[in-house]
């Protein structure tokens, strides 16, 4: 199984109330960019990035939110699929703080307790400006079987770790889910999360995931709309 | 860029020259021009509405009026003499004599003048100049309060049958030269000169300290920190606000809208007094709208929103009932007004505009809005509580975005052509482009699917692909193609957006899949599906459609006729498959001597698909703002042209800088005997078309037309190239 790096991908959501840097962490990370300006960002968008992580080809698809919340009746449908999620506050804005844990009770809820989340305390090159403690947060994260880290993205600190870090939890999730339940991996075809037409087969692997949750999701997203 | 247009110099061209001369004290020419609009405006209609001072609805409006104009006039000049008080007049402008009232425009009546003066003799103009004269009186400086018409007069959808004034040749003919054309003498060089001096000048004096430099273009809103105080903002020349019924401020165009919550209570005071009075209700509480919803007085028939009723009906949703003020014009200063039934619109401009194109752009900011919410939500927001602050649902990217159309509608004339601007490309390729859009569609959502659009450059479409059952509407094309340019979107490989359709549906939301192709970042690729859960499936598609774009477009891509900045004329006619012209067809002499020597600008429009192909711009148009002075001139001749009453089938004017033909043909029982050879190769065949041509300011007017018999033989040639297929045909 080792000798040919397995392929996994991923699908990740960024979350969080608006203007926490969301879209900053992901630009950051993906082409190394940061710009003072902000740019609203449009309902969701996307963005791949591709690793090698322990021998494993890893691509993660990356999805970034409008924090706005004149959007926010839609979102479920971008977490739906997800693998992994990445809940975004601002470390000297205790209302992104709170909202985030909103998030966070609202993703345990519809994709279950065992979907990797890390919670992202941005902007901690503002440390003067801090209201939120690091210590508060990753109590509360832990509490919470979250990961947490705080990062900036101006500063580009934290930010290729977090995303790792993720991938690391997701792909223990996923051998975890393998190793327990091979006979999930059929059903999970019908609602396959592949985005390059079957190029890869091993990409369906991802997929199990998101295809236990099938009927609740079913379900919320008939009522979020 | 916006400063550009400002520029002195871009009104300096002759339609654009104002009713005073630069010497003349603007309360003289007005004092001169007063004459003709009292009488007018007293004439013995509307029992409400006059200029008596006794009414004392009146009297408010002309105040009212007065202090709009002082907005509008911003910092030119101090102290306002009472002639211009005086000069604003009410009328039920039903009964003025033109039905062009209230669309009357400086350059209207100048164009009209020029007519008047230059075709003396020619019997077909002859009729066009009386309607110029009958015209004038309406068209000055005065409130102009419409009631509902029952049949709109400014509402110009031309029918195919629809009489000319040349109706008794119907075609352009062998001898379409002095016949046919309208002709229009140059304004005298020295008015025009004298022409750039009063706005600037003036006001420099005026105010000669504390202007702040303009020139930070680099902040993210341009000019975003001003507000009315500022001289620099009261000097803008054209202004845009939006603001709620209750006057709620929500955008402006300039500066902050926040700062300006005492102008947009004024300007909803403005409305609602227009309202209230015309309400046979008694006057009740300044909802405007909800008083305005109850006002029986017009019984208008479905759609028939005069406001809403500009060149080709862009009307996307009419609010039946609305009595409304819609116009307040003053000396140069044109206020138009849009009222929807929550959201109120208003544009001040001094760039002599028709208040017809002014209100076609105010529907277009409002259906951003709706693009954005839609109607229905807007609806039941209001419902809900008048009082809402719509900005807290808006955010800086709708901010940029109706930033970006208000000057987009300023310099792409596809908005006023009410046409889809066409990438020029070899028929073939497009076909196969089609072709496999259909093939990667087909496989993923077959019902879900909407359309599909290949957009280059965020400014043509390559091509698209939707079902005849369900068009896409040209207005709602623009759209979309205002909303993917923003440039957070590029960034991205993919954006995920629900976006209301407003002309296809104010009620629903679509979702787009928006994605740019890396390796070349012009065209960007829209997927409008029904679905809200098809991200997935959409980005299948998407992926898809772009390796056969790349695939098939890969010759054009590698040679550059994709490229970015450098995409030369000659390039793309040659990639796109534009067959130069061979010595069989045409003798080289006269493609290189009439193209590239008289010829310096068209725009061919194909009525039936609404479609339209420019020609790239060459020197002296590669500077914006003479590219801008020429869109003003087409603007001119694409309103004398559509005017209801009178329409002409070809507008000739010469201005200081270039000529410019408008020509409209309809096709009616007889052939064209120009295009006919051609032609008759088969093949679709543009019988409905409109050109707009720039020729050099010396040109003969035998040249010119020749050139354009050499260039309608080359698009018919070409249409394959120039257009997409028939059955591709937007709707309006």
């Amino acid at each position: 199984m080792s000798a040919t790096p397995d392929k996994f991908t991923f699908k990740v959501v960024l979350l969080g109330e608006g203007c926490v840097g969301k879209t900053s962490l992901v630009l950051q990370y993906c082409k190394s960019q940061f710009r003072d300006s902000h740019d609203v960002t449009l309902q969701a968008s996307f963005l791949t990035k591709r690793f090698n992580l322990k021998n494993n080809r890893v691509e993660l698809h990356i999805w970034d939110t409008a924090g706005q919340e004149r959007f926010h009746a839609l979102v479920p449908m971008y977490y739906r699929d997800a693998g992994g999620v990445v809940l975004v506050y601002d470390i000297t804005d205790p209302v992104s703080y709170q909202r985030m844990q909103n998030w966070l009770m609202q993703i345990r809820s519809l994709l279950g307790p065992k979907v990797p989340i890390i919670i992202v305390g941005n902007k901690s090159d503002l440390d003067r400006n801090r209201k939120i403690s690091k210590e508060d947060a990753q109590s509360y994260a832990t509490a919470n079987s979250a990961l947490f880290t705080e990062a900036s993205a101006k500063m580009n600190s934290g930010v290729e770790q977090l995303f790792v870090s993720l991938a690391g939890a997701m792909l223990k999730a996923e051998e975890e889910k393998r190793a327990s339940g091979a006979a999930s991996g059929g059903a999970g075809t019908s609602n396959s999360y592949n985005i390059h037409g079957g190029a890869a087969p091993t990409v369906r692997r991802g997929v199990t995931l998101a295809a236990d949750e099938d009927p609740a999701e079913a379900d919320t997203s008939k009522s979020c709309c | 860029m916006l400063d550009e247009l400002l520029d002195s110099e871009a009104l300096s061209d002759a339609m654009l020259s104002d009713l005073g001369s630069g010497q003349v004290s603007r309360s003289e020419s007005l004092a001169a021009l007063s004459s003709p609009i009292l009488a007018a405006g007293s004439m013995p209609h509307s029992p409400d509405a006059r200029t008596g001072s006794s009414d004392p609805v009146a009297a408010f409006a002309e105040d009212m009026a007065h202090c709009l104009g002082e907005i509008a006039r911003g910092g030119e000049g101090t102290g306002v003499s009472p002639l211009l008080a005086a000069d604003v007049a009410i009328e039920a402008p039903l009964t003025s004599p033109g039905p062009l009232a209230g669309s009357g425009s400086p350059s209207v009546e100048e164009g009209l003048s020029d007519l008047a003066s230059g075709a003396s003799s020619d019997s077909d103009s002859d009729s066009d100049s009386e309607a110029g004269v009958a015209l004038s009186p309406a068209a000055d400086s005065r409130a102009t309060y419409l009631p509902h018409p029952a049949g709109t007069p400014d509402s110009d959808r031309h029918s195919v049958g629809e009489p000319g004034p040349g109706g008794a040749s119907s075609d352009f003919g062998a001898d379409a030269s002095a016949d046919h054309v309208a002709d229009s003498t140059p304004t005298p060089e020295s008015e025009v000169s004298s022409e750039p001096g009063p706005v600037p000048a003036p006001v420099a004096a005026a105010t000669p300290a504390a202007v702040p430099p303009i020139q930070n273009f680099e902040t993210q809103r341009k000019h975003g920190d001003e507000d009315t105080s500022w001289p620099s903002w009261s000097r803008r020349k054209k202004h845009f606000f939006i603001l709620s019924s209750s006057g709620k401020p929500i955008y402006s165009f300039h500066g902050n809208e926040g700062e300006m919550s005492t102008m947009m209570g004024f300007l909803q005071a403005f409305i609602s007094l227009f309202l209230d009075s015309r309400s046979a209700a008694p006057p009740g509480p300044r909802s405007g709208a909800g008083a305005a919803s109850t006002a029986p007085s017009t019984p208008t028939g479905p759609g028939g929103d005069p406001g809403s009723g500009s060149l080709h009906s862009v009307d996307f949703q009419t609010d039946a009932g609305l009595d409304m003020v819609r116009a307040v014009k003053f000396g140069r200063n044109q206020i138009v007004f849009l009222l929807k039934q929550h959201i109120y619109l208003v544009a001040v401009s001094r760039l002599g505009e028709p208040e017809l194109h002014l209100r076609q752009q105010l529907q277009y900011l409002y259906s951003h809005l709706v693009s954005v919410l839609s109607v229905s939500q807007i609806h039941s927001i209001f419902s809900n509580s008048q009082n809402y602050d719509l900005r807290n649902l808006l955010n800086q990217a709708d901010t940029a975005r109706l930033d970006s159309l208000a000057r987009r509608m300023e310099r792409e004339p596809m908005f006023w052509l009410n046409t889809v601007p066409v990438f020029p490309m070899q028929a073939t390729l497009r076909e196969a482009l089609v072709a496999s859009i259909q093939r990667a569609s087909e496989e993923v959502q077959r019902d879900r699917l909407l359309a599909t659009l290949v957009i280059h450059k965020y400014s043509s479409i390559i091509t698209a692909s939707f079902s005849p059952r369900y068009p896409l509407y040209t207005s709602d094309v623009h759209l979309i193609m205002n909303t993917v340019a923003s440039k957070n979107l590029q960034h991205f490989i993919g954006v995920w957006l629900p976006i209301c359709l407003p002309r296809f549906n104010p009620t629903a939301f679509l979702f787009a899949y928006v994605s740019t192709i890396e390796t070349a970042p012009d065209i960007c690729v829209v997927i409008l599906s029904t679905d809200p859960s098809g991200v997935d499936s959409a980005q299948r598609t998407s992926n898809n459609i772009q390796s056969s774009i790349l695939e098939i477009l890969r010759p054009m891509h590698d040679a550059g006729g994709l490229g970015g900045s450098s995409m030369q004329w000659p390039l793309i006619w040659e990639y796109a498959g534009f067959p130069s012209f061979t010595p069989s067809q045409m003798s080289p002499h006269d493609i290189k001597g009439s193209l590239l020597g008289f010829l310096r600008h068209y725009v061919y429009i194909s009525s039936a698909t609404r479609q339209h192909h420019a020609s790239p711009w060459i020197t002296p148009y590669s500077i914006p703002r003479h590219q801008r002075r020429l869109l003003r001139m087409y603007r001119h001749a694409h309103q004398m042209i559509h005017t209801r009453t009178r329409p002409l089938r070809m507008f000739w004017t010469i201005g200081s800088h270039e000529i410019v033909v408008g020509w409209r043909y309809a096709s009616s029982a007889s052939a064209l005997p120009l295009a006919a050879d051609p032609r008759g190769g088969g093949g679709s065949v543009q019988d409905n078309f409109e050109m707009y041509l720039a020729f050099a300011p010396h040109t003969r007017k035998d040249d010119a037309l020749s050139t354009i018999e050499i260039l309608m033989r080359w698009v018919a040639l070409n249409e394959k190239n120039a257009f997409m297929p028939d059955w591709l045909a937007f709707a309006v």
